[in-house]
C-alpha cells in the first residue's frame, strides 16, 4: 500500500479495481470451502463411515483417567495453564510493539483522532462491499461462537458425563 | 446495506468531546469487551464473559449517545469478532498443549468434543509424553498456534483497535498465518479420516457445521482489513 499522502488523482478507477480483487478473494474463498465439503462427503463415502450422518463407531474411551478428580484438587495444572495464556499475548504485544517502531521511519505527519476516524470511515464507504460482507458474517460468526463457547461445556457434560467417562 | 458509521452525517458527532483515546466510556468500554471477549472464548467462564461483554457493549453504544468520538461500529465489531474466535480456539487448545489437559476439566471439555465431533481427542487421549491428543499432527499445530499465531492475533487486534499501525500489520499477517492453519489442518485431518472422523458422533457433518464455519472469519475480514487506510494512524 502506498504510504503517500498525497490524494490519488485516479481514486474511482482504484476502488473499481480493489473491488474487482476482492470479488476474486471471494470466490476463492466459496471455491475453497465448497472444495472442503465435497471432499469430505467423498472421503467419508469412500471409507463408508465418519460422515456423521449415522455412520459412526464410537470407541470406549481410552483416555488415561485425570490425575485429580476435582478442579480444586488440580488447582496449580489449572493456574499454571491460564497463567501462560494471560501472559503469552502480553508477551507478543510488547515484541510486536518494539518491532512496530520500525515503522516510525516513514515520516507521515500526525493526525487527529478525527482524522484518523474519517479516513477510516472514508475506506468503508470506498468498499461497501468488503465492509458489509465483514460486518454481517463477523456478528454471525460471533453469534455462533459466543453459542458454541458458552453452552458446549454444558452440552458435553450431559452429553457424556462430568471427566468424559 | 448494514447501518456503519460511514453512513453518519459528519454533523452528529461533536468534536469537542471525548475522542476513544481521553473518553473514559470508551477506555472502559474497551476494557471490558476485552475481558469480555477473552472469558467468552475461555471454554470454562463463557457463562461469566457474557455479561461482561454486554456490559463492554452497552458502554459503547452510551459513548454513541453521548455524541463521544467512537471508533466506527464496523471496525468494532469485526475485531470483537477476531478477539473472541482467537481466544476461543487460543484457550481450547491451550487447555489441551498445557498440563490442564490432565485435569477432570480438560478430560471433561476434550473427551466430549472428541466424542462429539473429532475422535482425536479421546482415543489414546494423555497417553503421549506430551499429554493432551495423541495426534502428532494436530500437537504440532497446537505448539505453532498457542505460542504463536493466536496470541500474536490478539495483541495485534487490541493494537488495531487502538489504531496502531503495526496492529492492522500484525491482524493481516496472522489472518493469513489462519488461512495457512486451516488448509494443514484440514489436510491432515482428511488423511486421519479413519481414526477420527470414523469415531465421532457427528463426524465431518458436525465438524463442517460446528467447528470448520468458526474458521471462516480469516477469510471474511482479510478484505476488509485490505480495504483500511493507515496512512494517519500511528
Amino acid at each position: 500500500m502506498s504510504q503517500s499522502l498525497k490524494p490519488a488523482t485516479n481514486t474511482r478507477h482504484t476502488s473499481a479495481k480493489r473491488q474487482r480483487s476482492f470479488a476474486a478473494f471471494y470466490c476463492f474463498t466459496i471455491l475453497i470451502w465448497m472444495s472442503a465439503g465435497i471432499a469430505g462427503v467423498v472421503i467419508g463415502a469412500l471409507s463408508g463411515t465418519g460422515t456423521g450422518v449415522g455412520d459412526t463407531r464410537l470407541q470406549p474411551l481410552t483416555a488415561k483417567p485425570p490425575v485429580y478428580g476435582s478442579i480444586t484438587a488440580d488447582g496449580w495444572r489449572l493456574g499454571v495453564t491460564f497463567l501462560a495464556l494471560a501472559l503469552l499475548p502480553v508477551f507478543w504485544y510488547g515484541f510486536l510493539r518494539a518491532l512496530g517502531a520500525f515503522g516510525s521511519r516513514d515520516e507521515v505527519p500526525s493526525a487527529t483522532e478525527k482524522q484518523q476516524r474519517d479516513s477510516l470511515i472514508g475506506g468503508e464507504c470506498d468498499n461497501t462491499l468488503a465492509t458489509s460482507v465483514a460486518y454481517r458474517l463477523s456478528l454471525l460468526s460471533l453469534v455462533v461462537l459466543l453459542v458454541f463457547g458458552n453452552f458446549f461445556l454444558p452440552y458435553v457434560v450431559l452429553r457424556w458425563g462430568w471427566g468424559g467417562v | 446495506m448494514v447501518v456503519t458509521d460511514g453512513k453518519r452525517p459528519a454533523g452528529q458527532v461533536n468534536s469537542d468531546q471525548p475522542t476513544w483515546r481521553t473518553s473514559r466510556l470508551q477506555h472502559r468500554s474497551d476494557w471490558f469487551t476485552l475481558v469480555g471477549a477473552m472469558l467468552c472464548g475461555s471454554v470454562v467462564l463463557g457463562p461469566i464473559g457474557l455479561p461482561v461483554l454486554i456490559y463492554g457493549i452497552v458502554l459503547y453504544r452510551k459513548a454513541e449517545r453521548a455524541g463521544e468520538l467512537t471508533r466506527p461500529r464496523t471496525m468494532s465489531v469485526v475485531m470483537l469478532f477476531i478477539l473472541v474466535d482467537a481466544a476461543l480456539n487460543y484457550v481450547a487448545w491451550g487447555i489441551d498443549l498445557f498440563p490442564s489437559h490432565d485435569t477432570a476439566l480438560g478430560l471433561t471439555w476434550w473427551a466430549g468434543l472428541g466424542r462429539t465431533l473429532d475422535a482425536a481427542y479421546y482415543i489414546d487421549y494423555n497417553t503421549t509424553h506430551l499429554g493432551g491428543t495423541a495426534f502428532v499432527a494436530e500437537k504440532a499445530l497446537q505448539i505453532g498456534c498457542v505460542l504463536m499465531l493466536f496470541p500474536m492475533r490478539i495483541a495485534g487486534a487490541w493494537a488495531l483497535l487502538q489504531f496502531r499501525r503495526w496492529g492492522h500489520q500484525v491482524v493481516i499477517m496472522t489472518s493469513w498465518g489462519y488461512i495457512l492453519v486451516w488448509v494443514v489442518w484440514l489436510s491432515q485431518l482428511a488423511m486421519g479420516w479413519d481414526q477420527r472422523m470414523a469415531h465421532s458422533l457427528y463426524g465431518w457433518f458436525g465438524y463442517l457445521t460446528l467447528c470448520v464455519l468458526g474458521f471462516l472469519g480469516a477469510f471474511v475480514t482479510l478484505p476488509y482489513l485490505y480495504s483500511i487506510d493507515t496512512r494517519t494512524w500511528d
